[in-house]
């Protein structure tokens, strides 16, 4: 039975979907003439209720509990991932509002969507059963097919909403079959249930889990699944792509936290080592001939995941701190540099964005605030000290080298080097080029610059002194 | 296996899902396979009442065969679509691959399926029969799962909001 | 019948579901084929419920039935909103993006 413990523990679960709820209502109250009012009074009310549900996450950062039914765990590993989770969330509508004016697709659904997605990722990082791992991953994807397809009047936006859902409904059917496998063998669905039980490692109980593993290697986008990454971040809003890239994979990475320390999957290190490198092998090299700027980041955001992947050869508590520093980092550089991309999108006259580099060109000469900011998001994606992208990589290489794995961080620090030189590509157009013809800024946005110096600062202060976030983290197992 | 009447029913029952499923796949009108997605519904809704799962079997058809095909038909209709070109004709190194990674697939599911569950499990379990009630389902329902059965609500809030926004004609 | 046979059916099923979706060009009936992996899906479910003696595979066919009912929904307004504006929902001409 649900207790009012319950809800005391769960307040920003509540708040997020209450927000989405309210945010629904909010555009119906007020009347079209008063549209402007509506989507303002939405936005800083999405804004409020974020900011609210951030607070109390840490306060819930030392507790410990089962609530629910057994259905969702409050503990330390679940309020950061939440904290990270909102944050990103957070920088991603601060970021939209100019964005979708600009685009004219500036809907109140946007934001209730935008919150409706962000409970399901809530759901899938505190989940203690695969019903609500299965409730929450179809809520943010079925948000995500949307939003991909929000700009419905343009080509690129509805063929990157089908291609996403149809292969996202496709890997559904795999994430089924795998939970449906586990269930015949242990008889639960319930994280707390199939622990007691403790499973022997049999052929069909593993299958089980390799086609859960499956569903998550989709989405989060690593290597034999990787191929609707470019495509779908391509052709879906910006703003959307930055959300979907940084804060979508961040929830992806969460749940499978759990499910790999749940299901003790730690025999399985050489296929996560593969994983791992081939990820970041396909990821780095087709990134170096990409002409389109979105597509250079999605083949990076590949790169990354397989970075991340790293830190999956042995779940300890080490490697979770590790997973958990790069996730910080990464839904922060991430993140900002689409804001960038947004304000930059050059415009033509059929009013396709073209993102191509080479509207990069003397950037430096025209925008020099807006070059320096995505400057400092390249370099920390490319990990160069003192960003917070450095450190995350040196904890996911040296998480790696304690479990005897020195040679996937080898090959893993030698890749991210090739790495470097698409990012500083980038950065040479804009600083060492001429402009090529009229170098427009589609706009200027007070609330996306606030977001990308929101963004830069955490960069900044968690290089620095990484020991900010670390301090947070002692605590987990 | 025993030629009961029960057993002759669940194998005519999974002979007809089959035997519909391959019919879907194969033709090239839409609403043919749509039709024939149907009739493999009913038959699966038959398997599970030879599975003592009445309520399951009788949502099936409700929410599968009533709305969610209903839907689908609606849709083909109302885009007015032309058939595929014939299997035959787009034969390709592609299409054949596809089928034997099907088929790969079946046989490594199948087979670990096959020896994981090999003489164990040869009769339902006595309780299927009082499992599978309205009563107890909703029981449950209602009471174990009501956090999940709340979560879901807002699945379906989602996808009527953003069905909306997709695909309704002027949305200003 | 033992739970064997009720596997092996489903297992099938869905392999067929699989073949469809690899196959098929047509939008709509790629999303039939992934409606019938869902259904085979089910079917395991339920049947390891009935020989477990156990409910929640049955409580799990109903959440996948109401999230089958949504994604319904939402890939169906993808395809026509696709539709109005490219007249065409064949996969292989959905091409602006590369696969």
């Amino acid at each position: 039975m649900i207790n009012s413990l319950d809800f005391a523990n769960s307040i920003p679960l509540l708040i997020i979907g209450g927000a989405g709820l309210v945010v629904m209502l909010l555009e119906t109250i007020f009347p079209k003439s008063q549209k402007g009012t509506s989507e303002t009074l939405i936005f800083y009310f999405s804004l409020a209720a974020i900011v609210a549900a951030i607070t109390f996450s840490f306060g819930d950062l030392t507790k410990n509990f089962i609530i629910y039914n057994k259905f969702i765990r409050v503990n330390t590993l679940t309020s950061v991932l939440n904290i990270v989770l909102l944050t990103g969330i957070f920088i991603t509508v601060l970021s939209s509002k100019n964005y979708l004016q600009q685009e004219k697709i500036n809907h109140g659904e946007y934001y209730s969507l935008l919150m409706f997605s962000l409970f399901g990722m809530m759901l899938m990082g505190q989940a203690n059963d695969l019903i609500v791992v299965f409730v929450g991953l179809e809520l943010m994807s079925i948000c995500f097919y949307v939003l991909a397809g929000f700009m419905r009047r343009k080509v690129e936006s509805n063929e990157s909403a089908i291609k996403y859902f149809l292969l996202g409904a496709f890997l559904t059917g795999f994430l089924l079959l795998g939970i449906a496998f586990i269930y015949g063998y242990t008889g639960s669905t319930n994280y707390t249930a199939i622990t007691d039980v403790h499973p022997q490692k049999d052929t069909f109980y593993l299958l089980g889990l390799t086609l859960v593993f499956i569903a998550f290697i989709f989405k989060t986008g690593s290597f034999p699944l990787q191929m609707w990454i470019p495509d779908v971040y391509q052709g879906a809003p910006t703003v959307v792509t930055g959300m979907m890239s940084s804060v979508g994979k961040t929830a992806a990475f969460g749940a499978l936290i759990s499910f790999f320390s749940i299901f003790a999957l730690n025999n399985i290190p050489m296929v996560v080592a593969m994983v791992a490198i081939l990820t970041m092998l396909y990821g780095n090299v087709v990134a170096l001939v990409q002409s389109n700027i979105k597509r250079l980041l999605a083949y990076s955001s590949i790169a990354h995941a397989g970075y991340i992947m790293v830190g999956f050869l042995s779940i300890n508590s080490f490697s979770i701190r590790a997973v958990l520093f790069y996730l910080v980092s990464y839904i922060l550089m991430q993140s900002g540099a689409f804001i960038i991309i947004s304000m930059v999108e050059e415009k033509t006259g059929d009013n396709t964005s073209k993102n191509t580099l080479e509207s990069y060109k003397g950037l430096g000469k025209t925008n020099p605030m807006l070059s320096l900011l995505m400057t400092i998001f390249l370099f920390s994606l490319a990990g160069i000290p003192p960003f917070a992208g450095f450190w995350g990589k040196y904890y996911i290489f040296l998480s790696a080298i304690q479990v005897n794995y020195l040679w996937v961080a080898i090959i893993g620090i030698l890749l991210s080097l090739v790495g470097v030189y698409y990012y500083i590509k980038v950065i040479l157009y804009m600083w060492f080029y001429e402009p090529v013809g009229e170098t427009t800024i589609a706009y200027r946005s007070d609330f996306s610059y606030t977001a990308a110096v929101i963004s830069v600062i955490g960069l900044f202060a968690f290089g620095v002194y990484p020991d900010l976030i670390l301090r947070y983290l002692r605590n987990i197992i | 296996m025993i030629w009961n009447a029960e057993n002759i029913i669940t194998l005519s029952f999974a002979i007809l899902a089959l035997g519909s499923a391959i019919m879907m796949i194969t033709r090239r009108n839409p609403i043919t396979s749509a039709l024939y997605l149907i009739v493999n519904f009913f038959s699966i809704s038959g398997v599970y009442l030879m599975l003592r799962s009445q309520f399951v079997a009788i949502i099936q058809i409700l929410v599968y065969a009533g709305a969610i095909m209903v839907l689908f038909l609606f849709v083909i209709m109302l885009l007015n679509l032309s058939g595929e070109k014939k299997m035959m004709e787009t034969f390709s190194y592609k299409k054949i691959s596809a089928i034997i990674l099907g088929l790969m697939l079946f046989a490594s599911l199948g087979i670990t399926a096959f020896f994981a569950f090999f003489g164990k499990y040869k009769t339902m379990n006595p309780n299927a029969e009082i499992m599978g009630t309205i009563q107890s389902v909703g029981k449950e329902l209602y009471t174990t799962y009501s956090f999940p059965f709340e979560l879901v609500s807002f699945v379906l809030l989602a996808a009527i909001v953003g069905a909306i926004v997709l695909a309704q004609k002027k949305f200003e | 019948m033992e739970l064997n046979f009720y596997l092996i059916l489903a297992l099938l099923l869905f392999s067929i579901g699989v073949i469809g979706v690899l196959t098929r060009r047509n939008a709509i009936v790629v999303f039939m084929c992934i409606e019938l992996m869902l259904n085979s899906v089910n079917l395991v479910f339920v049947s390891f419920s009935s020989f477990l003696g156990n409910l929640n595979g049955q409580i799990f066919v109903f959440f996948i039935m109401t999230v089958a009912a949504a994604e319904a929904a939402i890939g169906l307004a993808i395809i026509i909103a696709l539709y109005r504006n490219k007249s065409t929902i064949n996969l292989d001409e959905i091409n602006i993006l590369k696969w």
